[in-house]
């Protein structure tokens, strides 16, 4: 749709079938992410977002189809290939998911401790150079229950991103938040972006706003499988009444109420 | 009446059904403890060692536990001695109380008690802290960072709770024997030396070591159980009550039943 087809994507899931004892969550995604794009993951509360990030990171195991990352299969890793891959990977979390017994330090440092044997100093160094770049400098001492919703989330971010990822895979990271404080983390995902171009982004949402503002493709997840893919623009007037629907924020239209 | 007289031939079989879920559950839990136990044992030998946090932790379990377990101590000791001399002034045996007292204590009720008053304190608040963990994603966010939760959060928790509970068993039973002695010879009137000299006759070290060894096992139990109950926590605030209970219940349920086939295998 995009021309993809010709680029080896980063991220594939192929025919992915989810469910959680009789409730079928994913029936049959298919989507493929490309190096270097953001790509934005829409749609409904419950439609599967969430339990689609968690496939990626291996988190969750398909019930049938694959999940590839660089044209590896990660369906079935255990042990050190999986911890391997989770490295490659940098989640956000939609609460932030800080460790609440640390220090805003201690927890972007936690990744450098665990897996790369550095000096102290040198994680110092970098801990603060992220969280200057998140603009936390200032509460590296604090703990995430002195922080703010939108301190939290900068915070998760810095996290994410003190290993360089190759994927950063955000949740919902603009939920909850005021529209000053959204437009501050999108400003935020669009720098982190640029200052690594190479970087891929997935972000899951429903807040259209934000995915005009910084996705270079949108996917429209409904009722477990992808159902519109493409740019913003694609978006605006699209074909599919489902996505109109969404897009426009109506409750009349063929997408009903639970 | 038709679902009614359906509703009364299929009650055996809803009967049974009810049966065989309760026993495939007990069969998935014990299997998943196994499988836990398992993983925690590899972690304890394979780096990277997490000694400053089971330090944390061994202060917390063990430190933190001193007060409850002296004062509960003291009192079982106590009131086992004015129990034992009741019955043993019976046939005038009294200077049995001391040994007896101390046997008990030392074998079983050191051990025992320790071991559920622990997991009333500390299984309870391994069960919670895992369970807010888990429901604020912050398991998940371990994982994401390639952190294995059973290194993290279950291996430094059993290695603190595996060496605390025989030191806490130790203290309980020494200060119940010391309550014991206490009311033997100011409130019933035995003589100390007969008080000290049946213990010292009675008690092996044998005795001693078979209370540390099963303490030990204990605070295993009690670790990986309250953890696994914690990690399994679903939805919010409640569901991390509700694993709460059930660390603590199945927790001390099975020092219990344990404690019983150590006790046979230990006199065996």
């Amino acid at each position: 749709m995009t021309g993809q087809d010709s680029v080896e994507p980063v991220l594939r899931f192929d025919d992915v079938h989810k469910a959680f004892g009789t409730f079928q969550v994913l029936r049959g995604l298919d989507l493929s992410i490309v190096q270097g794009r953001v790509t934005v993951v829409i749609g409904r509360s419950g439609a599967g977002k969430s339990v689609t990030l968690k496939h990626a990171l291996g988190l969750l195991q398909p019930d049938s189809g694959r999940v590839w990352v660089k044209g590896q299969d990660i369906t079935a890793l255990r042990g050190h290939p999986l911890r391997d891959l989770r490295l490659r990977f940098g989640m956000v979390f939609q609460n932030a998911a800080l460790f609440d017994s640390m220090s805003v330090f201690d927890n972007v440092a936690f990744p450098l401790r665990e897996h790369a044997s550095l000096e102290p100093e040198r994680v110092s160094e970098l801990v603060l150079e992220v969280l200057a770049q998140v603009g936390l400098e200032g509460s590296a001492h604090k703990l995430p229950a002195e922080l703010s919703g939108g301190m939290r989330k900068r915070a998760g971010l810095a996290r994410a991103l003190i290993h360089r990822p190759e994927i950063l895979l955000y949740d919902e990271p603009t939920t909850g938040l005021d529209p000053i404080l959204t437009a501050q983390i999108n400003r935020l995902i669009v720098q982190t972006h640029r200052s690594r171009p190479d970087i891929t982004s997935v972000i899951i949402s429903h807040d259209m706003a934000s995915a005009f503002a910084i996705a270079d493709q949108i996917a429209f997840l409904h009722e477990g499988r992808i159902i519109a893919l493409g740019p913003p623009e694609s978006f605006q007037e699209h074909p599919d009444p489902r996505v109109r629907q969404f897009v426009e924020g109506r409750l009349d239209g063929p997408i009903g109420l639970e | 009446m038709k679902q009614l007289l359906i509703r009364v031939a299929t009650a055996p079989l809803r009967g049974v059904e009810a049966i065989g879920r309760v026993l495939l559950g007990f069969i998935e839990g014990v299997g998943t403890f196994l499988k836990v136990t398992a993983r925690v044992l590899l972690w304890v030998f394979r780096p990277p060692m997490r000694l400053r946090t089971v330090i944390a932790h061994m202060e917390f379990i063990g430190f933190q536990s001193l007060a409850i377990v002296v004062i509960t101590g003291a009192f079982t000791g106590g009131v086992f001695a004015l129990q034992a001399e009741y019955g043993f002034g019976l046939f005038g045996a009294r200077s049995l109380t001391g040994s007896t007292v101390a046997l008990a204590l030392t074998r079983e009720l050191g051990p025992v008690m320790t071991a559920l008053l622990v997991t009333g304190r500390a299984g309870s608040a391994m069960a919670a802290e895992l369970g807010s963990m888990r429901v604020t994603e912050q398991i998940d966010a371990l994982e994401a960072m390639a952190v294995d939760p059973i290194d993290y959060l279950v291996t430094p928790r059993f290695c603190a709770s595996v060496v605390m509970m025989p030191v806490l068993a130790t203290v309980f039973s020494v200060v119940g024997i010391g309550g014991a002695w206490l009311v033997g010879t100011e409130v019933l009137g035995i003589s100390e030396g007969a008080f000290i000299h049946r213990i010292e006759w009675y008690l092996d070290p044998d005795d001693f070591l078979g209370g540390l060894y099963k303490s030990a096992v204990f605070g295993g139990i009690m670790a990986v159980v309250s953890c696994i109950r914690g990690l399994a926590a679903r939805g919010g605030a409640a569901g991390v009550g509700r694993v709460t209970t059930q660390a603590v219940v199945i927790s001390s349920v099975t020092v219990l039943i344990v404690d019983y086939f150590l006790t046979l295998w230990w006199m065996s």
